[in-house]
């Protein structure tokens, strides 16, 4: 009896684990509230350290959701679904720097250290690139503003930008130590 | 009834409250010691967690061991650095290494070592994910970082995924002693370095590492402790059964130990005897004396312990879906449950006048997990396959059927290994099979496989005319109507087919004509059985699948 209720125990424990290890690229939301405590906002500082600025997400309007993100040495990527453009709606991609041929300038509305592109050939997606010093975000529509251009002015707003200069303070101050990278002083070896 | 300074004068002790059985039930020192290491890690993690400055005290801690580490770094150590990362920490070193030790695993038919291997890779690599998210630990900070790296730091995920393959292709396929000594030594020394070129690169943190190396060390051994242990299941080259008990060291010891106390017979030498004939138990030869008799004289032994009570659950649950239910295919419920029936189906076939051997009482080695079941050795006596088999013995060989069927019992294991003939009498040994008011078709395959068994080593003809003399030409015909397939045991099929002489056609052809007997009994049972099994099998196999990313 025991023996069986090991062999249980077991199976039981693979069942419970596996659907976490399918999906082993998932990590804590990226919003852009209380910035400042969320580890992986720090973690995506040192993936790119020459970004000045790091991105997350506002708060989400209603029919969207965090779907999950990927963080590794080079690049940040985290993507949101939708109940009405389905999954991986939005994916957004920072690295340090990216292809800009074939797009085009487009005007912010409030002046920052942001610029902003758009590529022009993109028939199925809609492709944005903001550019800043050190970094790069690419975002990626899975729709079109001739699909539909209220969702489009609806994803525009789900994407925030904070300074790497919070992350730089907030591990100096919390753990008296140097987040490597722009703006920091350097760092040995 | 013998009384309490008769037991004493016989050597016998009754073990007091208190005092542990011959062999306690232990997963090992180094079972423990890896239990502990996680239970401390388990014991950081909430601390960091709990604990903001103490996690902010270990930042701290790792920066200024890193930061000492990172003054020796030099342009061509950095390359070399590099490399071994680039190598070592490869999804693809990885899975060639569990590719080949699942492979290896398969071809050795190490099921159960390979069952051990996976849950305790993906164990590792759930564990590990999940406390990565949970602990949510950045990067090293304070210190430069060369190469690549992906998620949170604590635990490191290529560390804990090299140990976890390592150690574990070394407990599946190393045997136990000097050889997985040395590949435990190997494997130490590759995660070691492999932890420190992390550090070097300051690609983890200290504490990262260490976590790891414990979570891909204690996982694979307490897996492998529960799933495989290696006294049930050695890893072993030469070949043999591997459901047999290792009975040296401990084990040997605390046997010596229990039959004195128990049975007050002092154990000169133990070793194992007839292994290649026996799955279901392992049989011993003991050379015992009493404390009224100082001579040596032998007695056999059946050690029996979890692994065979599970065996037998399978072995039924296999025939009752490739079958039905045949016969009673109600599985032991325990070990002591086995040797209790076993000693039972001595009695009563001894009260029967079967010659079978005198029980001498059941040991208890590990309560509820192994006991010993002595009994007497039949010495001088040789197994029926190799002795000489006159008209008597094969009299005999009959008449001992004949008392089974009007005693109405069955031994159900007729074969050669079971049949001992000494002075030109049948001996029947392995009677754990027995079964009480048998179904009739039972009763007619002891019948023809004992006439199979005489007639190996004798002809066809002699042993139907010698049949004649207890059983009707009836019962000879239902016999071989009913020895199809299952109802031969495997060494006695093995035999006839060695001989090469048509035995089982030659009997039909002399016994009067009769339709097979059908031995598939069909139920909602047997059906919902087998959609149960396929249905665990078809589960495990899309885990298998959907996993196959995270393993290899």
């Amino acid at each position: 009896m025991r023996q069986s209720r090991r062999w249980a125990f077991g199976l039981a424990a693979v069942v419970a684990l596996s659907p976490s290890a399918c999906t082993a690229s998932h990590y804590a939301q990226v919003s852009c509230e209380g910035v400042h405590r969320q580890s992986i906002f720090i973690l995506a500082a040192q993936a790119v350290p020459s970004a000045t600025f790091i991105p997350c997400i506002e708060p989400l309007p209603a029919g969207w959701s965090y779907a999950g993100s990927d963080v590794r040495s080079g690049s940040v990527r985290f993507w949101l679904d939708s109940d009405r453009v389905g999954a991986r709606a939005v994916e957004v991609t920072m690295t340090p720097d990216c292809d800009l041929a074939g797009s085009f300038e487009v005007a912010l509305t409030e002046p920052s250290d942001l610029r902003l592109f758009e590529e022009s050939d993109a028939e199925t997606a809609t492709i944005r690139h903001y550019v800043f010093p050190g970094g790069c975000v690419t975002i990626r529509f899975s729709f079109t503003r001739s699909d539909d251009a209220s969702i489009l002015a609806e994803a525009d707003r789900l994407l925030g930008f904070t300074p790497r200069s919070v992350y730089t303070e907030g591990v100096r101050i919390g753990e008296g130590l140097t987040l490597c990278g722009a703006g920091a002083p350097p760092c040995p070896g | 009834m013998s009384s309490a300074s008769e037991q004493r004068a016989a050597g016998k002790r009754r073990r007091p409250s208190g005092e542990p059985p011959p062999l306690p039930r232990s997963i090992g020192r180094s079972g423990h010691v890896l239990m502990g290491l996680t239970l401390a890690l388990g014991a950081i993690v909430i601390l960091a967690l709990g604990h903001v400055t103490v996690g902010a005290w270990f930042d701290r801690q790792n920066t200024s061991l890193l930061r000492a580490v990172s003054a020796i770094r030099t342009g061509w150590l950095n390359a070399i650095a590099l490399r071994i990362d680039r190598v070592l920490a490869s999804r693809a070193t990885i899975g060639f290494v569990r590719l080949g030790t699942l492979i290896a695993l398969v071809v050795f038919r190490r099921w159960r070592h390979l069952l051990a291997f996976l849950i305790s890779v993906v164990a590792v690599e759930a564990v590990v994910y999940e406390l990565s998210i949970l602990v949510a630990v950045a990067r090293p900070v304070g210190v430069r970082i060369l190469g690549s790296w992906s998620g949170f730091s604590f635990p490191s995920a290529p560390v804990a995924a090299l140990t976890v393959t390592l150690v574990g292709a070394a407990y599946g396929l190393l045997p136990s002693g000097r050889q997985r000594s040395n590949g435990m030594w190997l494997a130490g020394s590759i995660i070691a370095g492999f932890g420190a070129n992390r550090l070097y690169l300051a690609l983890d943190n200290p504490t990262d590492v260490i976590a790891a190396v414990i979570l891909g060390v204690a996982i694979p051994v307490v897996s492998f402790r529960l799933v495989a242990p290696n006294d049930v299941f050695p890893v072993t080259y030469r070949g043999g059964r591997t459901a047999h008990l290792d009975v040296r060291g401990r084990r040997g010891d605390a046997i010596r130990a229990a039959v004195h106390d128990q049975l007050g017979l002092t154990v000169l030498d133990l070793r194992p005897v007839g292994l290649e004939g026996s799955g279901g138990s392992t049989p011993l030869r003991l050379s015992v004396t009493s404390g009224v008799d100082a001579s040596a004289r032998p007695l056999f032994a059946k050690l029996y312990a979890t692994n065979h009570v599970r065996a037998d659950r399978w072995y039924k649950l296999g025939r009752t879906i490739l079958y039905g239910s045949l016969e009673d295919e109600a599985p032991f419920q325990s070990v002591r449950r086995f040797v209790e029936y076993e000693d039972y189906t001595l009695l009563l076939l001894r009260n029967q006048g079967v010659a079978v051997p005198e029980p001498f009482g059941i040991v208890e080695i590990t309560p509820e997990r192994e006991y010993l079941i002595a009994m007497e050795f039949f010495e001088g006596a040789r197994e029926i396959g190799e002795a000489d088999v006159d008209d008597g013995v094969i009299d005999e060989g009959l008449t001992l059927i004949r008392r089974l069927w009007d005693a109405g019992v069955a031994h159900r294991d007729i074969k050669p290994a079971n049949l001992m003939v000494r002075n030109g009498k049948v001996l029947l040994i392995d009677v754990f099979f027995v079964q009480v008011r048998p179904s009739p078709w039972r009763q007619a395959v002891d019948l023809a496989n004992m006439m199979l068994v005489l007639a190996l080593r004798s002809d066809a003809e002699r042993v139907y005319r010698a049949a004649l003399r207890h059983f009707t030409e009836d019962d000879i015909a239902e016999a071989f109507a009913a020895a199809r397939g299952v109802a031969t045991p495997t060494q006695l099929r093995v035999a006839l087919k060695r001989d090469g002489r048509d035995l089982a056609g030659r009997f039909r052809a002399m016994a009067p004509r009769r339709e097979p007997v059908a031995i598939q009994r069909w139920s909602a049972r047997r059906v919902s059985l087998a959609l149960g099994v396929c249905a665990g099998a078809l589960a495990v196999l899309t885990l298998v699948a959907a996993n196959w990313r995270v393993l290899l």
